[in-house]
């Protein structure tokens, strides 16, 4: 432990100075912005944002980009609490409890009972992975060349089993993905693939526009068909005190969901949408009066809150250790973090340490600020759940776009975003997983240097693959994933 | 509906696409050598056979046939629940939406939104963005029968946004393949 401490030191005087708190500040109301839009949330709005992170600093560039994550979880519970929609899936279970609050003249207390219960989960997570972090350093730094296109797949193969839509539409969206990121020079010799002789595709396709084509574009294509969330103004009424005390003195529900959220996080493909639930259930069961939930009671949203913002601390081992991200947000973050050279694995837990613990303590400091707009500005933010989705719809449309241009100045990114925007919607439509196309686009040129790699080292031999426990390991995880959906349906049978 | 840009064919379709663009990248590949093929090769290979798959879901067995098309979902999925939730809002909604969201024109939203995102993206690329982006705000706020003071508020935010990226990241938006007015805007 005490051989981190002067990289904790180095990274608190990074979070504390310059221009990072800002980036903090900002990125954290942008993401309550974005989460409290039912339809728009953490992911939509951390891909617009991402091409405008260009001209920052790298370890700015993913603190202002998980500090919108971490807003738009607690964002989610606005539109949760005053009009019975969560902004974001990780506030749904917010609804049960915290609407029933609003109803009864609570609202104020119920938002900042969410907001107070968010910190105080998000703060006890993130503690916890900077204690363990030097455990993760020994795990990551077991892993090589073959571990790691492996690991590529084994993260297709999980998202493409777990999210929405059968596995073989998973894979064929992360394939799709993979094989999209060949078009241009290869990697590792200098062969110009998929051209067509045109200097614009000798860079190849940007993941940056894909991911702009398959979160903003796709979704608002989806959303123009939606309308305006909410028809008629709310009532704000209740006691900012009491809500913080609230969540202060429920310390083990605090703990016991933050807990449940970031092992959930951990998890690729499961996230807040799944860790609300599951913690907002463990709480009634052990109720003393588990009757009494569902009809307005703090401690549901606190079992809510307290787990979706611990699920943003635990969704970054496996982006930041592994490069496999848990969800779309994370999968943006993914890409944040290539975008701006800093490779997820062995280098972001040594040589880049200190950017780690910076977004990590910047997760700490983002806490306290949401508890701060929690307790002032929110109880006045109404009118947030009143926005027409039509207002919303060419704003980011002409963001997006703008965006993808500046990227690198390269039409090539406008007509992908174009393009993929629309076979985006019909993916999502037909139920193809959009968040493993993205891995797949994200992970493909990682995944091919890695093959590359490992073949040069084994003189062309794929043995390489089965050569070691971790592989075989790996390679096992693969094959149990992909076939667990038919067995399964065996033992239902 | 009927104004939907979806139709149901576009399930085969899709597939379809799939198989042709891996195909193609399948064949064109054995050309770049064994090394810069084998990548491409091998992803190609899975969206083949998971193409072909689907395409053939309902002429096969019981058991592969819903190991192909049904979901999974082992421990419930982001995606699943995130539409869940927004299958909601627009349940909610319904009946309000289906008049509001109808817009000027005749046309229906989605199909509305995707020819003004192509139009956006042509006259971007002839014109140039600095240009079209608030004549694409001021068209869509016009259809969706905006108050003229938010028409007017979009279309000025709009066009905020492209002189932003303009002036401070240095962007060519101002001109397109067939018109080049960044001489107005000289001296920004």
């Amino acid at each position: 432990m005490s051989a981190i401490l002067p990289t904790l030191a180095e990274a608190a005087g990074h979070v504390l100075s310059g221009q990072t708190p800002l980036w903090i500040l900002v990125g954290l109301v942008v993401g309550i912005f974005f989460g409290a839009l039912p339809g728009i949330g953490a992911t939509l709005g951390m891909a617009i944002v991402l091409p405008l992170t260009i001209p920052l600093e790298g370890t700015d560039a993913i603190i202002l980009l998980i500090s919108i994550y971490s807003g738009a979880m607690y964002g989610g519970s606005i539109s949760a609490i005053l009009i019975n929609v969560p902004g974001t899936a990780g506030a749904a279970a917010t609804t049960f409890d915290g609407y029933p609050m609003s109803k009864r003249g609570q609202a104020i207390n119920a938002l900042t009972t969410a907001a107070s219960a968010s910190a105080l989960g998000g703060f006890l997570t993130i503690g916890i992975l900077i204690l363990i972090s030097p455990l993760m350093i020994e795990i990551v730094l077991l892993f090589g060349s073959p571990h790691y296109f492996l690991l590529a797949i084994l993260g297709l193969a999980m998202i493409s089993v777990i999210t929405k839509g059968s596995v073989v539409k998973g894979l064929v969206a992360g394939s799709f993905g993979l094989m999209l990121m060949t078009v241009g020079i290869a990697p590792t010799v200098p062969v110009q693939r998929f051209t067509f002789g045109s200097t614009v595709l000798y860079s190849g396709l940007s993941y940056i526009a894909i991911l702009i084509a398959l979160f903003a574009i796709a979704e608002m294509i989806r959303l123009a068909a939606e309308d305006t969330i909410a028809q008629e103004a709310v009532t704000m009424e209740g006691s900012r005190i009491a809500g913080l005390r609230n969540a202060v003195s429920h310390p083990i529900l605090v703990a016991k969901s933050a807990i449940i959220g970031m092992l959930v996080g951990a998890v690729p493909g499961s996230g807040a949408s799944v860790s609300n639930f599951l913690s907002y259930g463990e709480a009634v069961r052990s109720s003393d009066t588990p009757d009494a939930f569902g009809s307005g009671i703090p401690e549901g949203v606190i079992a809510s809150e307290s787990a979706n913002n611990g699920t943003v601390g635990g969704s970054l081992v496996p982006t930041f250790a592994f490069g496999i991200p848990g969800s779309g947000s994370t999968a943006v973050l993914l890409g944040g973090l290539i975008m701006h050279g800093l490779r997820p694995g062995p280098d972001l837990f040594t040589t880049q340490l200190d950017v780690t613990y910076a977004v990590l303590l910047a997760l700490l400091v983002g806490s306290l600020v949401i508890v701060i707009v929690g307790l002032t500005v929110i109880p006045r933010a109404g009118y947030l759940t009143q926005i027409d989705t039509h207002v919303i719809i060419p704003a980011i449309i002409v963001l997006s776009f703008l965006g993808s241009l500046a990227l690198r100045n390269n039409w090539v990114d406008l007509l992908t975003v174009v393009l993929l925007g629309f076979v985006g919607f019909y993916l999502k439509r037909h139920e193809y997983s959009v968040i493993a196309f993205v891995l797949g686009a994200i992970l493909g040129p990682i995944a091919e240097s890695n093959l590359y790699r490992s073949l040069a080292v084994s003189g062309g031999s794929f043995d390489i693959f089965v050569s070691d426990p971790l592989a075989i390991g790996l390679l096992l995880a693969i094959v149990g994933i992909l076939l667990g959906p038919a067995l399964k349906a065996a033992l239902t049978d | 509906m009927s104004t939907s840009i979806a139709r149901p064919t576009s399930r085969v379709l899709l597939p379809a696409l799939l198989l042709l663009i891996g195909g193609f990248v399948f064949i064109r590949s054995f050309s770049f050598g064994p090394t810069a093929g084998l990548f491409p090769r091998m992803t190609s290979g899975v969206v083949i056979i998971g193409a072909l798959l689907l395409l053939v879901a309902d002429r096969l067995p019981s058991q592969l046939r819903s190991y192909v098309v049904e979901s999974a979902e082992l421990f419930g999925a982001e995606e699943d629940l995130e539409r869940d939730v927004r299958t909601g809002i627009t349940d909610t909604t319904a009946a309000e939406t289906a008049e509001a969201v109808k817009g000027n024109w005749g046309m229906g939203p989605q199909l509305f939104t995707s020819v003004a995102i192509v139009g956006y993206a042509v006259g971007s690329l002839l014109v140039g963005m600095l240009w079209v982006s608030p004549m694409f705000a001021y068209l869509y706020s016009s259809w969706s029968r905006h108050p003229p003071v938010l028409r007017v508020g979009l279309t000025l935010m709009a066009f905020l946004l492209a002189l932003g990226f303009y002036t401070v990241l240095d962007l060519p938006i101002a001109g397109g393949w067939v018109l080049d007015l960044s001489g107005l805007l000289e001296g920004l």
